[in-house]
Order: structure tokens, then sequence, then C-alpha cells
């Protein structure tokens, strides 16, 4: 299913760039030029993710925020700001937009939000909230996990990573799906990075010399699963 | 020394001057009345000897061979006044009883008499007893036939001002501290206000919050309009500053807006007309045309058209490098002022290490050229600004890459140790001559001109980063060895706390 966004810039260059974009990028893109139509058109059309300029005319890009926060919880909102004070990345933050990027930005970086926010939705509008596996429990939200009655907190990309694991168990998870599903990029990568975090994880997971639930797949990726 | 303890200082010692003198002419002044007194009395005594030995001599009708007759009245014995009368030849004739021994004149001054005159002295008897003496030639029809002498003990006079002295000078030494006492007190409460003005100042300076003031003062007095006059400058400050800060919002905003619709516009158009490739492959030196580390499809997709594209992809290219370019140049120019500005950090706890990751991710994207890697990476929490630590590290990466050639290395990496988060980087490039390590982190400041402009960056990144890094109260450490590469490492604390202004470098 294509996912449905919607651009609300009042810059008519930048609206139509961006939905020209992301269009070649595979989304469906609607556009909106003022706070008031932005309302409008994500009542009718119901997007799965807005990208919304802070500063608009008429309802100002906050009060804009604050509205579709509150009449979808987890529609998540990535915040275009051409003023990086503080204030109002802040307050941004505070009305409920999930990430912000600063103009002038790389089309690629915001490719990359896209794909991360996307993603977190998709896991927040699961019912079950807690995951689990085995004798592991994870609250995705909270980070807090369980092994075997023993209490650990996960840093928030440990928690990315164990989360993916967690909703795709006993399948093979290449190197490629890890990245773009984590760090929101798709290009081959030769660092070391995945194995940085599947390390810390393990670390966690086995503190208490329980058996091993991340294996690596030789050549493959990594798996979750049981011995 | 302070203002409150010179004032006190001079006060003090203005009055102590006063005092004393006072005490001085007060003592002066009784000193004198009490010699004048005795001095009169004992001339007085010296007269009613005289008339009484006159009135005896006057019934006698005895020349001046006839031995004088002296009367022993009470002239003489009456205390306090010693009473002598010598004759020409010095024998003494007749003396108070109660002295203890014959007044010890000297020979000068009863000659003095002998010739008709008055005298004055002041004497010292054995037991040390000091007299006023007063003497006068006794006649007998105006002939000098003795000295009369009249003495007085000195000692009631000089116990009165010993007293006198005791008063004076505790008085003075009592109102001198009394003074100084008061006067500090009168200085403290009088640099009150000062205090309180320097409080506000440096808390104001300190955390760079200019909407603090002083209280309103309670009196219109000198320290009153200080205040007034402070408060009215801080409003103006207060007020140059929020229009400096809005002024760079609005030009940050004017310039931005466009620039975004450009690298979008130039990178939409690469992506339609080049494949997309995942992997940039390197940029190829020696063209006359720099191929800067731009957007991802940049290169790519030119030569795998080939022909006749090639020249509009060539320029695409330069429109997407260059409004790259000026879109760093602006956020850079504007970091610098809005740190200049005293812009405040937006401070929250943050994992550096999910900043690394993304920081190289961007940086993969725009500079292609070389291997970027990661090294050791710890997961560590610092409470800092997200953006401009992000900014900071970017700077770093990019500074790294730029000038590292085709092929080099450029290796990240996040360690912490001791409450200190260590993030490197490090590059695998020419490494940084001695001399101008110094220098590198000034503003446009440029180790080697020609090269720099090949390289194209804008000369400010690591002013900034450096800005940044003490706003979070850590710093940067450049390691550089000519040709073995350089590494540079960020040092911040992992707590909280420490300064949370930018400040101006």
């Amino acid at each position: 299913m294509t996912a449905r966004l919607l651009v609300v810039d009042d810059d008519a260059a930048i609206r139509t760039t961006l939905a020209r974009s992301l269009g070649a990028e595979g989304y469906a893109v609607d556009v909106a030029a003022s706070g008031s139509e932005a309302l409008q058109v994500a009542r009718d059309r119901t997007p799965d993710l807005v990208v919304l300029d802070l500063m608009l005319p008429g309802i100002a890009g906050l009060d804009v925020c604050r509205r579709l926060r509150a009449a979808e919880q987890h529609l998540p909102i990535l915040m275009l700001t051409a003023r990086d004070a503080v204030a109002d990345r802040v307050t941004g933050l505070e009305a409920g937009a999930d990430d912000y990027l600063v103009k002038p930005f790389a089309f690629e970086e915001l490719l990359a939000r896209v794909r991360v926010c996307l993603r977190r939705r998709e896991a927040t509008t699961r019912p079950d909230r807690e995951l689990r596996f085995a004798d592991l429990r994870v609250d995705p939200l909270s980070r807090e996990a369980a092994r075997s009655g023993r209490r650990f907190t996960l840093t928030p990309t440990e928690s990315e990573l164990l989360r993916l694991f967690l909703q795709h168990p006993r399948l093979v998870l290449s190197r490629q799906q890890i990245f773009e599903r984590v760090w929101g990029y798709d290009f081959d990568d030769d660092s070391k990075l995945i194995e940085v975090y599947v390390r810390y994880l393990r670390e966690k997971l086995e503190a208490g010399g329980e058996p091993r639930l991340i294996h690596t797949v030789r050549g493959a990726g990594y798996i979750l699963r049981q011995d | 020394m302070t203002v409150r303890v010179r004032l006190t200082l001079w006060y003090t010692a203005l009055l102590t001057v006063f005092v004393a003198a006072f005490a001085a002419l007060v003592y002066l002044a009784v000193d004198r009345q009490l010699a004048g007194d005795l001095d009169h009395a004992v001339e007085l005594r010296a007269v009613e000897v005289t008339q009484a030995i006159a009135s005896a001599q006057a019934g006698r009708s005895g020349g001046s061979a006839e031995p004088l007759h002296i009367p022993t009245s009470s002239t003489l014995t009456d205390q306090p006044h010693y009473v002598q009368v010598v004759s020409r030849r010095g024998t003494v004739l007749v003396s108070s009883p109660a002295l203890p021994e014959p007044l010890p004149i000297t020979d000068e001054a009863r000659q003095i008499m002998l010739d008709g005159q008055v005298t004055r002295d002041v004497l010292t008897l054995a037991d040390d007893q000091r007299l006023a003496l007063y003497g006068a030639p006794l006649l007998r029809d105006e002939t000098v036939v003795g000295v009369i002498l009249v003495a007085a003990p000195l000692w009631p006079i000089e116990q009165t001002l010993a007293h006198l002295r005791v008063m004076l000078v505790s008085a003075v030494l009592g109102s001198v501290f009394l003074a100084g006492g008061i006067g500090w007190l009168l200085a403290s409460a009088a640099m009150r206000p000062v205090d309180q003005i320097t409080a506000v100042a440096r808390a104001i300076s300190r955390s760079g919050d200019l909407s603090g003031r002083l209280p309103p003062p309670r009196r219109r007095d000198e320290l009153g309009r200080l205040a007034v006059a402070f408060n009215e400058l801080l409003e103006r400050l207060d007020r140059a500053m929020a229009q400096q800060r809005q002024f760079l919002d609005d030009a940050s905003h004017e310039l931005r807006t466009p620039l975004t619709t450009i690298r979008a516009s130039a990178s939409a158009l690469l992506r339609e007309s080049g494949p997309p490739t995942p992997q940039p492959p390197p940029r190829c030196d020696g063209e006359g045309e720099q191929d800067a580390p731009g957007l991802p499809l940049s290169a790519a997709a030119g030569r795998g058209l080939g022909g006749g594209a090639f020249p509009r992809q060539q320029e695409l290219r330069a429109i997407a490098r260059e409004s790259e370019r000026m879109g760093r140049l602006v956020t850079d120019l504007l970091a610098l002022a809005r740190a200049d500005a005293g812009q405040l950090l937006a401070r929250r706890p943050l994992m550096l290490d999910a900043l690394l990751v993304d920081v190289y991710q961007q940086a993969r994207r725009q500079a292609p050229h070389v291997r970027l890697t990661i090294g050791e990476l710890e997961q560590v929490e610092v409470h800092g600004d997200p953006d401009r630590l992000k900014q900071l590290l970017f700077n770093l990466v990019d500074n790294a890459s730029r000038y590292t050639p085709t092929g080099g290395t450029v290796t990240l990496a996040l360690v912490a140790h001791d409450g200190i988060a260590a993030l490197s980087v490090h590059d695998t490039g020419p490494g940084i001559p001695p001399e101008a390590l110094p220098h590198i982190f000034e503003r446009f400041y440029r180790a080697d001109h020609a090269r720099s402009r090949e390289v194209g960056g804008t000369g400010l990144g690591l002013a900034i980063s450096q800005v940044i890094a003490e706003a979070h109260g850590g710093r940067i450490e450049v390691e550089s060895r000519v040709g073995a590469g350089s590494t540079f490492t960020v040092r911040l604390p992992t707590g909280a706390a420490a300064p949370t202004v930018l400040t101006v470098l």
C-alpha cells in the first residue's frame, strides 16, 4: 500500500518540488498552501504523514500541528522550519511534531525522516503495545524490557532494532533491511554499525546468562530465534 | 581597597584631624588661662607684701640704713603662696614657714631685680615641686634694698591640665572610633544599592538573559537614578538583541526558503534524468570541473547517460552543489551571528551515538569520494542541544572529508571515559602543518588559499564547532601529523549543567 503524504507549505515552489520528488519516490502526495487548507485536506484524505511548514499564513503551523495531533493521536508530523531559533524548535516538538528539519535540507534527508516516521507509526498503531518472544518482553514506548524476570532499559536505537526483530521473529533480516527499517536509509553500508548495536543488544539480553536470541546468519544477516 | 573602606577612612581621618585640632585649641586655651591666672595671683600677692612692708616702715622714721622691718603677718603665711624677702646681699630676711627650703633663684635673676626689674620664672625645688615665681625689687625711698619673691606651686594647674588631657584624648579617640563605625555603616548603606546593581549585572552577564531588571528604586537620589539608568540601558540592550534575533530569524527565513526550493528542484531534476544509483562511484579527479561531494546521484547519473545529456547533468550538478554550499554558508553565518547574539541552547538528554549515526548518514551522502566508517561506538547520553551538536560533528566530518583525497578514509568514533564523552573524527588526509594548527579555529582562516578554493568549505565550520563545544562545557582537541592525517576530538561532559549560553568567540 502506498503511503499518503500531505505537504503543507505556503511557498509554491517548495510545495510543487517536494510533491513531485516525493511522488517520484512512490508516495501519494497531497498539498496544501495554508493552515486551514491543510486541516481540510487532512480530514478529507486522511494522510499517513504530514510534512508541515512552521510558517503559514492564516492558521500558524504550530496551531495546525496541535489540531492535527488532537484529531489523530498517531499521525506522524514532520515539521519544516526556516527559522532554527531554539524556541521554535522546542515549541514545535511540544506542539506534537515527531521530528523537524531545518531548511535548506537535502531531499534525501527529508526522505530518510519520512521513512523513519512512517515505520514508527506502523509500530505505534499496532494494538499490542508489548512485544514478546520466548521469555523476552519489550514495551517499545517506554523502552522497558524484561527477560525471565530481569528488568532493563533499552536505548532508543536498541529499542528500534529489537522491535524490528520482535516484529519478524524467526525470519532472517538482511543488513539492508535493518538499515532501512531502523535508520531510514537503504544504501550499502560497510560500517560495523549493525554489529555494534547487535552486540549491545546481546549484552543486555544475555546479561543474566540467558541463551542467545539474536543470531548471526553468515552472509545473510540476523535472525531472532530460540535454539 | 573598596569604596566603602576608602570612604570610611577618609571620613574618619578628616574627623580625627578636626577633633584633634579642636582639642588642642581647648587645651592650649585652658593652659594659658590657668597660667595667666596664677601669674596674676602671685603678682597681686607680691604687691600686697610690698604694701604691707611699706606700711610697716611708714610708722618708723629710720633711713635707708635701718634694717628692714618685715611684718610677720598673715601676708607671709597665707597658703598657697610662698613669700620670701631677700636682702640686697642675698640674706633671706623672711620666708613663709611652709617653704621647705629657700627659693633657689639664680644670681642673674636677683641682679635683674636689684636693677629694678621684675622677673618671672619657674623653679624646681629639691623635692621636685615646681613653682611659678614672681620676683620684684623691694624699694625703700626709691632705693632697691632687697627682693620680694612670691612663688606658687604649679601642681594644681598641672593636675587640672593632666585631667583635661586625659579627657580630651579619650574624647578624641572615642569620637574617632564612633565616627569610624558610623562612617562604615553609612558607607555600607550608601553602597548597598551599588552592590545590588552589581549583583544583577553579574547575574545577567552570566546567564545571558537580558530580561532581568533591578527593583524600582524607593528614592530618586543618585543611586536611585543610577538604578533607573541601568534598567533603561538593559531595556535598550534587550530590545536591540531582540531586534537582532528577529532580523536573524527573518534573514534566515528569507534566505533559506528559496535555497530549499533550488536544492530540491536540482535534486529532482537529477533524479529524473538519471537512473538512481545506490552507491555513487568515486569521483573522478583530474577533470576540469570540481566534482564536489554533492548529491548521491550526481556523478553516476551523468556518466550513465553520457553524450548529449552530459552538459545538462553537469549544470544541474553545479546548481545542486553550489546551492548546497550556499545553504551551508547561510547556516554557518547565521549560527555565528546567533552565537554572537548570545542565543540560548535548547539542551535535553540525547544519545550521542544515535546523533553520530545521523551525521554519518548525512555525511556519506555528501562526501561519496571518501570511505566513511564508524570505529568504536559506545552508547553515551549527554545533556545537549541536538541540532547544535549535530552541526558540530557534521562540520568536523565535512572538514575532514574535504581535505581527504579520493579513496581516503574518515573514521568516526565515540567513547566515554570518566564522565567525558570523546567524539573523534580521524582522517587520512595530508595533515595540518604545525604553523597552521593554532589558527584553524579562526573564522575564515585558510591554511592554503589556493587549495582552500578547491575544497570549497565555508571557512566557518571549525569556528562554529568550537563555539558549540565550548557552549556545552566541552572542547575540541586536534592532533595532526603532516602526511599522516588529523584527528579532531570533541570532549563533552556526560553530566548535566555547564554554561547554557553560546558565547561570543
